[in-house]
């Protein structure tokens, strides 16, 4: 490879251009420790951007957490569906009388005999847990 | 089964540094055997001493995995920033130091065969022409080296530099005159003969 672009150079070009190839054919190399000591400070500065970059991501639970809630509507709306949920579970295992006896007419005008007589307050559940 | 060609390869260095910010080691491999033997060369060139090179190499690439997550893809090319960051490296040593380096030996010969007449040649050109640069001032040396060594284009070296082109032709000029001048002492020694 020659350094000159000219077609025609003159001699003192020519000259100067001789050293310069030679030069560039003759250039100081990194060794194999100079490329360790490179790689080395890379991992190590590579290592230290993930950490600093894990610090500044939020959880991935928490920012979870906020898409939904932010979905039902905030906090105000997941505590009215807790309280929802937790009204249902307890009308499931303690129904009030007038529940079953409106299961039980429901059952029965679908013509359901047998299975009406056997639907008890609260499914059994309560007294079982008593 | 032949192996794949790997993508990475053909990457520039401005994407492969984005990709080191992001955690690829991959990335940083490619770059550290791309660019540490062109840091090594530059370093060498402006500093005639191969341990000074090394340190400078060190600390030029350390900088520039630093600079990684900072790094913007419209900026300069990374080999333009890293010419200047090495210059600047070099430059404060010479200034402490306040002597010239000693010339060591001008980098391992390409092939081995140093003994051939024409290898020897060679060597001692680029040995002389090592002792010319070092005998330049530090800017003509930068300006000369990155011109005809590192074939970079006088706009580039405007920006390596952060001076005019005309400003850069100039030293350039004169730095050609003064090598011209010193090598020509040498050149019957050297085989040459006009």
């Amino acid at each position: 490879m020659t350094s000159g672009k000219k077609t025609s150079k003159t001699p003192d070009e020519a000259f100067l251009d001789a050293h310069f190839d030679a030069a560039r054919r003759h250039a100081a190399k990194p060794d194999d420790a100079l490329l360790a000591r490179v790689a080395a400070d890379a991992a190590d500065v590579q290592a230290s951007i993930m950490q600093k970059m894990e610090r500044q991501r939020p959880g991935l639970s928490q920012q979870g957490i906020r898409s939904v809630l932010s979905m039902l509507g905030g906090w105000p709306a997941a505590a009215s569906l807790t309280s929802a949920a937790a009204m249902g579970l307890w009308l499931g295992i303690a129904p009030p009388n007038a529940l079953t006896l409106m299961a039980q007419d429901l059952l029965i005008d679908q013509g359901d005999t047998d299975g009406a007589t056997s639907v008890e307050s609260g499914f059994g559940l309560f007294e079982e847990m008593l | 089964m032949t192996a794949q060609p790997d993508p990475l390869q053909d990457a520039s260095d401005e994407a492969l540094l984005v990709l080191f910010a992001n955690g690829d080691g991959k990335a940083a491999a490619l770059l550290t055997s791309r660019l540490t033997p062109r840091v090594m060369a530059h370093a060498f060139r402006l500093l005639g001493n191969r341990t000074e090179a090394e340190d400078v190499t060190q600390e030029a690439m350390l900088r520039l995995w630093r600079q990684a997550p900072e790094w913007q893809q419209d900026r300069a090319k990374v080999t333009t920033w890293l010419y200047r960051v090495v210059a600047n490296l070099c430059i404060d040593r010479l200034r402490r130091a306040k002597r010239l380096a000693p010339l060591e030996a001008a980098g391992d010969p390409a092939d081995g065969s140093s003994g051939a007449p024409e290898q020897l040649q060679e060597t001692a050109r680029a040995e002389a022409l090592q002792h010319a640069l070092d005998a330049l001032p530090e800017r003509q040396r930068q300006a000369v080296v990155l011109r005809h060594i590192e074939e970079l284009g006088n706009p580039e070296i405007a920006e390596v530099m952060e001076l005019s082109i005309e400003a850069v032709e100039s030293l350039i000029a004169r730095g050609k005159r003064a090598l011209s001048a010193q090598l020509r002492g040498q050149s019957e020694e050297l085989g040459y003969s006009e």
